[in-house]
């Protein structure tokens, strides 16, 4: 396999590392909408905290782009 | 038809000159730039009055109660949340505006120097990030030893005197004491994923926005960049906040359980 290839076949891998933020993040903000419906006067404090959560766990996702983008 | 044409966005910056032997970025000139800004927005707040505040007061203020009521939330009690509000609150402002000046002000994209465009977001720059991410977990290795004196600091990641007194007292407890002890040199491995997962954050949300909508238009120009724009500017925004958050919350960590007995909310 020359270079260039392998380079190609790495850089798709990173792509495909991203996958798992998606269903994490569907989650991370089913549970928020759960908490927000059993106690609606919390919504307020809830909001901010899931927003961090959210950037939180979209951080591994960004590792992976910035590594596809310096291969 | 609605193609602009332009070459993918470099991850480092362009060099647009050289004093001596200093590389001068276009991310630096956009830096001096922000500099100007923070110092007009200092000069106006230094002249708030105290019974009589104007719109841009209040909404300063409340800015800032904003940020001392989250901080106040990750740390837990309001004395150490009030010592480090200065810090953070600093830092949470300068991303800000770096984040959110390319996006407010698009016109300065337009001033080139010999084709390369003379100003680029400042973190977009992963120097940049890596620096404030660098300069934060030190600072907070210093409040740890300042609080706490130096051999209980170190005590912390090699834990030797804990593994000992483990096993004075029986096998059972000399293993635990061993896992901690393992766990402890994990947390030196972890201060360094700190620096690195916080410089990558903030540089691959910026990177990666600015990169998409460089790509769009090279696609089709009219619309269709729109929505991506809002959303970098709305992670802009957030990544400027999860920085601050973090900051605190590796703080809060650190000053372990002071000043439990006084929790207020």
């Amino acid at each position: 396999m020359d270079p260039e290839s392998a380079r190609l076949f790495a850089k798709a891998l990173c792509i495909i590392a991203m996958l798992a933020t998606a269903p994490a993040e569907g989650y991370l903000a089913a549970k928020a909408f759960d908490a927000i419906g059993r106690n609606p006067k919390l919504e307020n404090s809830l909001f901010s905290k899931v927003i961090i959560a959210i950037a939180l766990v979209e951080s591994t996702a960004i590792y992976a782009l910035v590594a596809f983008f310096t291969l | 038809m609605f193609q602009i044409a332009g070459e993918p966005l470099n991850v480092s910056a362009t060099v647009l000159g050289y004093i001596g032997d200093l590389p001068i970025t276009n991310t630096m000139t956009m830096a001096m730039l922000d500099l100007v800004f923070f110092l007009i927005l200092f000069i106006l707040v230094s002249r708030f009055k105290v019974s009589n505040p104007g719109k841009f007061q209040i909404v300063i203020e409340q800015l800032f109660e904003a940020v001392t009521n989250l901080i106040t939330q990750i740390i837990g009690n309001s004395k150490a949340a009030a010592r480090i509000v200065p810090l953070v609150g600093t830092l949470v402002l300068f991303i800000l505006v770096s984040n959110l000046v390319i996006t407010i002000l698009p016109v300065l994209t337009g001033f080139t120097y010999e084709g390369e465009p003379l100003f680029r977001s400042h973190t977009n720059d992963f120097n940049t990030t890596v620096a404030l991410a660098f300069g934060m977990i030190v600072l907070v290795q210093i409040y740890s030893i300042r609080k706490n004196n130096i051999f209980k600091h170190i005590f912390r990641y090699i834990q030797i005197p804990q593994v000992i007194k483990g096993f004075r007292g029986g096998i059972g407890s000399g293993f635990i004491a061993l896992i901690n002890a393992f766990t402890g040199i994990l947390d030196i491995v972890s201060e360094l994923a700190r620096v690195v997962s916080l410089s990558l954050r903030l540089f691959g949300n910026m990177f990666a926005g600015e990169l998409l909508v460089g790509v769009l238009m090279t696609i089709f120009a009219l619309f269709l960049p729109i929505p991506i724009i809002l959303l970098a500017t709305l992670s802009g925004v957030i990544q400027a906040i999860v920085f601050g958050s973090l900051v605190a919350s590796y703080y809060g960590g650190v000053i372990g359980d002071e000043g439990n007995e006084e929790l207020k909310s």
